[in-house]
């Protein structure tokens, strides 16, 4: 039990390491996010501190949507050495279609919304 | 419940009788994590120890060059009132936070301090809510009625709690340590700095003293990029809690 932990931990700290090694490198965030599936919609909220919304770009077609904003992120690290990001970069794919046309946003508290409406094609079963 | 107590340094002797203790530790939304931090940096927290996490590999934290323990203890004056504030730079793993509670508790109960452990719950709809409500909960009397007093919170009543914070309740019941949880309803996923100042003020209510809200909701945004790195591994460490817990209701009695 002990040893399984220890490699789920080894694995997690494998992951951290790579997803920052990713971020420092490329100097573009992946912005933390979550994605609600409600009855008639999904709901995109995703973190954006220090965006600039003048830049902010939501692209959209079939699942996937795309995001993109411009920041200033930047955290001192080392004497003289900061740890900087010039962008927000996310794209998530949908679990199944939406209809895109009736989607909404919204920008509060450094969050972007998107409420995005499922296309459902079901059919009502009869129960007899 | 584990008896371990992690491994700990506290100047027990510059800390007056009786001063709280105001437990912060990364949780849902580093609720508690923004509260302690801003408080140490208002009031020029004065370095009171250390809380060695059990369970992790070696850690130090470096800041201007000093060599840190991970899990620090500050004193602070607020208004001529003295406060302990517990604050860590990484999350406690889940092995760990037995150790963690006890140690708490009992360096608690060394100054005859009771514990104010501040946090987030997490909260859904959190973005639709303007203010979020702030729920307490104590195992002493006089202190529930103190907070409830306040007439900034509600009480919590049911519900589950997981983690460091359902650790020194249960580490405290052993050590007759008064223990009061202040959770405010917080993004879950995100570090939720408008949550904290709720908190704040509800401290600033519940003690009698004034610690400001305007830097900390002017700093908001810069706290939140400051907190990502923390916020990331305080997330994956809570994927590994029963923190889905915190959204349910438990089947109660039949009656």
């Amino acid at each position: 039990m002990r040893e399984m932990e220890e490699e789920i931990d080894m694995e997690i700290e494998n992951m951290l390491a790579h997803l920052k090694e990713l971020e420092l490198s490329s100097r573009c965030l992946e912005p933390f996010y979550e994605l609600l599936e409600r009855p008639e919609e999904y709901v995109l909220r995703v973190d954006l501190p220090g965006a600039d919304l003048d830049g902010l770009e939501v692209r959209a077609g079939g699942r996937l949507v795309s995001i993109y904003a411009p920041c200033n992120y930047s955290v001192p690290h080392r004497e003289g050495v900061k740890t900087c990001a010039t962008c927000y970069r996310l794209e998530v794919e949908l679990p199944s279609d939406v209809s895109w046309e009736e989607a909404r946003r919204r920008y509060k508290d450094g969050i972007l919304e998107l409420r995005i409406p499922r296309r459902v094609r079901e059919y009502r079963i009869k129960i007899d | 419940m584990n008896g371990s107590v992690a491994p700990y340094l506290f100047e027990r002797k510059r800390v007056e009788q009786g001063s709280p203790v105001i437990e912060g530790l990364p949780e849902v939304g580093l609720v508690g994590t923004i509260v302690t931090s801003y408080i140490a940096s208002q009031f020029n927290g004065e370095a009171l120890g250390y809380i060695e996490i059990s369970d992790l590999p070696p850690i130090v934290t470096v800041l201007d060059s000093k060599i840190l323990e991970p899990c620090r203890m500050y004193k602070v004056s607020v208004n001529s009132r003295q406060l302990v504030l517990v604050y860590s730079d990484v999350p406690v793993p889940p092995r760990g936070m037995w150790g963690m509670a006890n140690s708490i508790t009992e360096i608690a109960s060394s100054t005859k301090s009771p514990i104010i452990s501040v946090g987030g719950i997490p909260e859904p709809d959190r973005l639709d809510i303007e203010k979020p409500k702030v729920y307490v909960l104590s195992n002493d009397a006089e202190l529930f009625r103190m907070a409830e007093a306040t007439g900034y919170v509600q009480r919590f009543e049911n519900g589950y709690l997981t983690g460091v914070k359902a650790a020194i309740l249960k580490s405290a019941a052993k050590r007759d340590v008064k223990v009061l949880l202040a959770l405010v309803q917080s993004h879950m996923n995100y570090p939720d700095p408008g949550a904290a100042a709720e908190v704040v003020t509800f401290l600033n209510k519940l003690l009698g003293v004034a610690i400001p809200l305007e830097p900390l909701l002017e700093q908001a945004e810069q706290l939140k990029m400051q907190m990502r790195d923390l916020m990331r591994r305080t997330s994956t460490n809570l994927s590994r809690m029963p923190i889905g817990l915190q959204l349910e209701s438990p089947p109660g009695y039949i009656r």
